[in-house]
């Protein structure tokens, strides 16, 4: 399959910090790549540097066969970038904001309207075509820019936080729709939420302080990891003592409490039995373990490597 | 002209037309109001000014007052209401631009463009109100001057609009800055008539090289060389400033 990105041996420093560190990956065509880490931990800068927004401090890329350095206006034509902040134009109105786009990228008055129409028209916002943006709610703003992007029918999108903030039903929409155009493109999207990596993403990286500590399809990353590292307990009464004593115990990496159901995410499945003697007696109702999720994994992940360090 | 380009003109225009009243109207009517309230008031006084009628004299500057405050009005709103708030800039650099030096010609040209529009209305209003002779104009030299001064203040407007919030300070900036300036300059009478060590003062403000320069041009018909000269190094001395301040994106 043709590859649409190669980066070797990105690195990005400001200053003294370096956001992104070393960094090497190729995406093919036509898949779904996902970029997960902490905040931080140099995801958006990554996508800056993809989006020849920022040129990098060390290292080569090509996106789409043109030279990230070396060709950052030809990139531009071919790429469609949504970043974190919603950013319209509030003096015009959506159609306006959306007819602006559409000259800026040098689309025929015709091809834009029927793009412009059958775009408002998928993603129900027909009715508020007219209307400036101030007046409306942020997750509309954000499927407006979202839209916006995709007028241009970009080869290559590439999306920090796509969704957030958009209603499930609305996210889903935007899914079916990219699906739908996935053999002419490729997306590289930031996300936190480790769902929809499940849900749409052929592969994946975890980033952590600049550095890349996990790459590959979902499987594969949950493959990697044992089956059943976490375990869900549910106790009679919630005692503060106890948690804590979980919490601090050696082979927990990580607990979280909803009422009284502990979630607990251990170092290996062997630790089960000892977790059990953590509890006071007659306090454990129930103890199951459950199936690693990706956002399990991505914890273990990184917890780890912060053990490592230390 | 690219794409980009096109849709930086595009938008002005629809801006242009929605707020006619605020941007054009009001644009024109600070100085015509300036005109006919200076004019009136002290044609019958002064009577003829180096050998002009009081309102012909008028003329000159008020164009030059009306093209520098809507150059420095369309570019400095431009970067601060979209750079500064919105990060807009960002938007736009995506589309069809070969690099930030198009974007920052491109506003430069609309400032410049839309300025000597505002002037020619001016320049037309204030001729035919005054029933002033142009035929002694030294065309040339008359319109070098009105198109240094578009360049120049849409380039400080630039300036300004990188650094300044949009909102009140911009405003008070025109009130309290550009309008003195061309005022002390001599819009309404010849700086002669200050002391010597003022007129000194305002004989180096880049304003009154505009003003002198043009004042010379329409009123007399001669160009003054030594003035379009400072002139021409002024605007030069500006939007290199202008240029470099807007900094260079990583890639470009």
């Amino acid at each position: 399959m043709a590859v649409s990105i190669t980066l070797r041996n990105i690195t990005k420093k400001f200053g003294a910090v370096t956001a992104v560190n070393n960094l090497s990956f190729g995406v093919e065509h036509g898949t779904i790549f996902a970029i997960v880490g902490p905040s931080g931990c140099g995801k958006s800068t990554l996508l800056k540097i993809m989006a020849t927004m920022l040129a990098p401090s060390q290292g080569s890329g090509y996106i789409n066969g043109q030279n990230l350095i070396a060709r950052p206006w030809q990139i531009r034509q071919q790429i469609g970038y949504m970043g974190q902040r919603v950013i319209l134009d509030e003096q015009l109105t959506i159609l306006e904001n959306f007819v602006f786009h559409c000259k800026l990228h040098g689309l025929d008055d015709q091809e834009a309207e029927a793009r412009i129409l059958g775009l408002a028209e998928r993603f129900d916002l027909m009715d508020i075509l007219h209307e400036l943006p101030e007046s409306l709610a942020y997750g509309v703003r954000r499927k407006i820019q979202l839209v916006r992007t995709l007028l241009t029918q970009p080869k290559i999108l590439l999306l920090d936080e796509p969704t957030r903030s958009l209603d499930r039903q609305t996210a889903l929409k935007i899914w079916d729709y990219l699906k739908e155009h996935r053999s002419s493109l490729t997306i590289v999207m930031i996300t936190s939420s480790m769902a929809e990596v499940e849900h749409v993403a052929d592969r994946l990286i975890i980033m952590n302080r600049g550095h890349i500590l996990v790459d590959g399809s979902v499987d594969e990353i949950l493959y990697a990891q044992q089956p059943n590292l976490v375990l869900e307990a549910t106790v009679r009464d919630y005692a503060e003592e106890e948690y804590r004593t979980i919490r601090d115990a050696e082979f927990v990496l990580g607990i979280s409490r909803n009422e009284n159901v502990y979630e607990i995410i251990t170092k290996s499945p062997a630790a089960q039995a000892q977790i059990i003697q953590l509890f006071k007696p007659g306090n454990l109702v129930a103890f199951i373990p459950r199936r690693t999720r990706l956002a399990d994994a991505f914890i273990h992940t990184l917890i780890q490597e912060q053990m490592i360090d230390e | 002209m690219n794409n980009a380009y096109r849709a930086l003109w595009w938008r002005e225009f629809v801006l242009y037309r929605r707020n006619f009243i605020g941007e054009g109207v009001l644009n024109l009517l600070l100085p015509l109001i300036f005109f006919l309230f200076l004019g009136m008031g002290f044609q019958q006084i002064v009577g003829k000014i180096d050998g002009v009628a009081y309102f012909e004299f008028l003329i000159p500057g008020m164009v030059l007052l009306t093209i520098a405050l809507s150059a420095f009005e369309t570019t400095s709103w431009f970067y601060a209401t979209n750079r500064r708030n919105q990060q807009w800039q960002e938007v736009i650099l995506m589309g069809d631009f070969p690099n930030k030096r198009s974007l920052f010609l491109s506003q430069i040209l609309i400032g410049i463009v839309k300025s000597l529009f505002h002037g020619l209305v001016i320049f037309l209003i204030t001729v035919f109100l005054s029933g002033a002779s142009v035929s002694q104009i030294n065309i040339q030299a008359f319109l070098a001057f009105v198109l240094f001064t578009a360049i120049q203040f849409s380039a400080l407007g630039h300036i300004v609009g990188l650094y300044v919030k949009p909102g009140p300070l911009l405003g008070r900036l025109v009130i309290f800055l550009i309008f003195p300036l061309f005022i002390v300059s001599g819009i309404g009478w010849n700086i002669s008539q200050y002391t010597p060590v003022f007129e000194k003062i305002i004989y180096w403000l880049p304003t009154y090289t505009l003003m002198h320069g043009t004042q010379s041009a329409f009123l007399k018909g001669v160009i003054q060389n030594f003035a379009l000269i400072v002139t021409i190094v002024e605007t030069g001395v500006i939007v290199g400033v202008a240029q470099l301040l807007t900094g260079t994106r990583d890639d470009v």
